[in-house]
């Protein structure tokens, strides 16, 4: 009896088996396209939105599609900008006497740096080397 | 009266043979020559979501698949039998001669109406098993030379639903392909959703093509369905 039970259970999970090369779970196929089709949705009304660019990993450079990660760019830059309004941060408060020059040079470097932060973000997306061929539906 | 029988005779004769040639005159007539749609492609492997829409162009003459992309750049992709080209900007950019699209092109079949068996009855495989499976009828084919892989096709009412790919000499399979959704279109039946898996080193690729708009011998876009790649710059 208990070799037919084991018989049972091994027959039943090798019919699973098999049945499952020929059939497609669609609805798990589905949730692992998902963003794929949020992006399809999006691009319907703004294909130049830098929020596909994020649900879709793609770049292309050199005639070839590249991966990317939208979050590594961040990161990297984030960290960047970080250090340099800390080195300013630190000035300042180890100048004594702070001037409205001071304050004037902290503050156009501080929004120097957060341009540079946006372009460097935008050159890295590869966003300009497909601004031409973009195409509006 | 004989004489008038072997006339008769003849005339039905001569009325059966010029039917057979009228039939199959018509018959080449009506041989479908040239497909187009509007295409969606979505592509899910571990490194990459992408997607893809455009237009797809296929005439039978030409023998040239023409993927026309609009998103997310504008350029084509063109199969020929011998190699896979992108073009952008009447330039060729990409060239890679050892693509071979006629074997496995479905759109060459879905004009053939041949896709139900996959085109595997005038090819080097022989079907030698056939089975129940949950409902799906599966038929087995084995192939004549020993560097190819078994195929199995599954229907589901007599409609192929997928095609499955084995590796030589193994019982592992290296790509699937599902269709669903079928719409009759000039009496030809045509899926309009179509799943591609491709399986290499422990990694899965799904591609999923969406099919809209399908035109069977259109002939408002001619030019659109060939395109003289020895006249491109590279």
């Amino acid at each position: 009896m208990k070799y037919l039970i084991i018989l049972f259970f091994l027959s039943k999970s090798l019919f699973v088996n098999s049945q499952s090369v020929y059939d497609l779970d669609i609805n798990s196929v589905e949730a692992r396209l998902s963003n794929i089709n949020k992006a399809e949705q999006i691009i319907q009304f703004d294909p130049t939105s830098i929020e596909v660019n994020k649900l879709l990993k793609y770049q292309i450079q050199n005639d070839s599609i590249k991966s990317f990660t939208f979050d590594d760019i961040n990161f990297k830059y984030f960290v960047l900008g970080a250090c340099c309004w800390q080195y300013g941060a630190i000035y300042l408060i180890a100048k004594k006497n702070v001037t409205r020059e001071d304050k004037v040079s902290f503050c156009m470097g501080a929004s120097t740096n957060v341009i540079v932060f946006i372009a460097g973000v935008i050159i890295d997306s590869g966003l300009l080397d497909n601004l031409n061929n973009l195409s509006i539906f | 009266m004989d004489l008038l029988g072997v006339f008769f005779n003849m005339k039905t004769k001569l009325t059966i043979l010029l039917f057979l040639i009228f039939s199959y005159v018509f018959k080449l007539n009506a041989q479908h020559y040239r497909i187009s749609m509007d295409l969606t492609i979505k592509e899910k492997s571990d490194s990459i979501n992408a997607l893809y829409k455009g237009k797809v162009f296929y005439d039978i003459n030409y023998k040239q698949l023409i993927y026309k992309i609009k998103f997310p750049v504008i350029e084509d992709w063109v199969f020929t039998d011998s190699s896979m080209s992108i073009v952008r900007n009447n330039k060729i950019v990409f060239t890679n001669n050892t693509y071979k699209i006629e074997s496995t092109n479905i759109f060459k079949l879905i004009l053939l109406q041949q896709l139900n068996n996959f085109g595997l009855n005038k090819s080097p495989y022989i079907l030698y098993q056939t089975k129940k499976v949950s409902g799906l009828t599966i038929q087995s084919f084995k192939p004549k030379t020993k560097d190819l892989g078994m195929i199995d096709l599954a229907y589901e009412n007599k409609i192929l639903s997928s095609v499955i790919f084995f590796k030589p000499k193994s019982n592992q399979f290296y790509m699937k392909l599902f269709f669903k959704d079928y719409i009759t279109v000039k009496n030809i039946q045509v899926p309009t959703i179509y799943y591609q898996f491709i399986y290499f080193d422990k990694n899965e690729v799904i591609k999923k093509y969406q099919f809209k708009e399908i035109k069977i011998d259109d002939n408002s876009h001619e030019q659109d369905y060939f395109i003289d790649l020895s006249k491109l710059n590279k």
